[in-house]
């Protein structure tokens, strides 16, 4: 299935970043593949032939465009630096992603994912669905707002059923090798866009060893781990001017969650403050992919359980009692306290780089964890229950982006204070 | 790990699934009368190893009674309890529960 996904992915994100380093277009590759294969169980019966044929038909007519739309000479933006040889530490920090990684996997397949947002949502939507080879909307019409959520977007029960369809059969057992594959597809983004931008395969190494903690999420079964994925690669892709991909992979981001939707918003008044707003209608392939389930949801009447009735007077009822949310979030856990504490330095010594170039991100992810606090302020719940199971999950899915532009700006810093220590000694001399 | 504040309920979800078929009607029973008192931990994760079955709760989140699971249901699956109910039969019995079937 991976390997389908891939055939199918690859020419695409060659086509939409056509200068893009190879590891790049791999990882969004992977990722777009995902997305295609889900959508094509929306309009095809689901049967194994028509699956793997419809993708096989897409996998070839894609190369086949690449092929006519080879450029003579490939000019690669992501090119690394010649001069750099392989050297033991660049070896010894890709060996470290490697082994991580591999360590993930065994993690992740050591038994059917055990959460209980698995049991009871993504993994229930999925094996019912596979059971009628059709999505169940008796059951989402039954499902109970709180726990199976039936207005939560279902692009990874439809992972999950392309994988059973493929297979013929519902197992479990190695679901986890999706959240593998979402961690892969995320750090060969991470390190495609190092190359792209820093020309360093050091850096590059160095930056994806140190995200396989943050891309490789503890929740399997769920979906944070695709949202991080798309998300932050959605992220980086827009960062650095690759709009069109972007936008497919923030559709997609939206059609894992809906914190997805609230993440175009965000995306949109980021590009207005890094004065990039010209690119804001090119987002419409990001709102072209999340409304047909906005449309199909609001038809059946799946209403999210934070918008349901007397949202306005749960927010005052919130806002009133501050005292309440700050100890319902001093009482949660974020996990991971030196990692937190390092990034806090970071940011502190890198602000300076971090306020000139990565206006667009900083708004982006700062408006994305405002809408997080103010979802609590109009949650239904217990407060201290709902922020202490899900504050950790979303900080995660801001963390990635951070510390990605954090730990450049970091390397950045570094190599500007090592040449600029040269030339004072050159001058000396 | 999943199920473990309910012993034996795994195990049990799975018989009843084996003894089972896609369009069974199935109402899940167990000694808790409150939702957030141990119904609702059952009752989720029953969903999962019962899918293709319909499978309906006895107790909302309200704690509100369901009366009309029982109409619909032509089996129930009763966790750690045995509801004397005229119109079903016990037709299996396990350490954790039982399975029964209404009377034609």
């Amino acid at each position: 299935m991976l390997a389908l996904a891939l055939a199918v992915g690859f020419p695409l994100a060659r086509l939409l970043d056509d200068d893009g380093p190879w590891s790049r277009v791999g990882g969004v590759g992977l990722m777009l593949g995902f997305g295609v294969s889900t959508a094509l169980l929306c309009v095809l019966p689901w049967s194994r032939a028509a699956l793997i044929g419809s993708m096989i038909v897409i996998a070839v007519a894609a190369t086949g465009l690449v092929w006519h739309r080879r450029p003579r000479r490939r000019v690669e933006a992501g090119v690394p630096d010649a001069s750099e040889a392989v050297s033991i530490p660049l070896l010894a920090l890709y060996a470290i992603a490697i082994l991580a990684l591999a360590g993930y996997a065994l993690y992740a397949t050591i038994a059917p994912p055990p959460e209980f947002d698995y049991l009871a949502d993504w993994g229930l939507k999925a094996r019912a669905f596979f059971e009628i080879r059709s999505i169940d909307w008796q059951l989402l019409g039954r499902a109970i707002p709180r726990d199976t959520h039936p207005d939560y977007p279902l692009l990874l029960p439809l992972l999950y059923d392309v994988i059973a369809v493929i297979r013929g059969a519902w197992s479990d057992l190695y679901l986890g090798l999706v959240h593998v594959a979402f961690a892969l597809a995320l750090l060969l983004v991470v390190h495609g866009s190092a190359i792209e931008e820093t020309r360093s395969r050091m850096v590059a190494a160095f930056l994806t060893a140190a995200l396989v903690p943050l891309a490789a999420t503890p929740w399997m079964g769920m979906a944070e781990g695709p949202f991080i994925a798309f998300a932050t690669a959605a992220l980086l892709l827009l960062r650095s001017g690759k709009v069109t991909a972007g936008s497919l992979l923030l559709g997609l981001a939206a059609s894992t969650k809906n914190e997805g939707l609230v993440l175009i918003a965000a995306v949109a008044i980021g590009l207005v403050f890094a004065r990039r707003a010209r690119d804001i209608p090119r987002l419409w392939p990001a709102v072209a992919i999340a409304l047909p389930w906005l449309v199909v949801r609001t038809m059946h009447g799946f209403g999210s359980d934070l918008a349901g009735g007397g949202v306005f007077a749960r927010i005052a009822a919130h806002l009133a009692d501050p005292l309440l949310f700050l100890r319902a979030l001093s009482s949660a856990s974020l996990g991971k306290p030196f990692f937190w504490i390092a990034l806090a330095f970071g940011i502190v010594l890198a602000s300076t780089a971090l306020l000139a170039r990565e206006r667009f991100l900083l708004t982006t992810l700062f408006v994305q964890f405002v809408c997080y606090v103010g979802a609590y302020l109009a949650s239904p719940y217990d407060l201290v229950w709902h922020v202490t199971y899900s504050w950790e999950r979303l900080v995660a899915h801001l963390t990635p982006a951070l510390t990605f532009v954090v730990l450049l700006a970091l390397l950045s810093f570094q190599v500007t204070s090592t040449s600029t220590s040269l030339e004072t000694s050159n001058d000396s001399n | 790990m999943p199920y473990r504040k309910l012993p034996g309920s795994r195990q049990f979800l799975l018989e009843v699934r084996a003894r089972t078929k896609a369009g069974d009607v199935i109402v899940v029973a167990a000694p808790f009368t409150r939702w957030d008192g141990g119904y609702r931990y059952l009752y989720m994760r029953a969903l999962y190893p019962l899918t293709g079955r319909v499978v309906l709760p006895l107790i909302d989140e309200r704690d509100r009674p369901r009366p009309e699971s029982l109409e619909k249901a032509n089996v129930i699956a009763a966790y750690r309890c045995q509801p004397p109910l005229a119109h079903f039969a016990v037709v299996w019995r396990g350490p954790d529960g039982v399975l029964m079937r209404r009377i034609p």
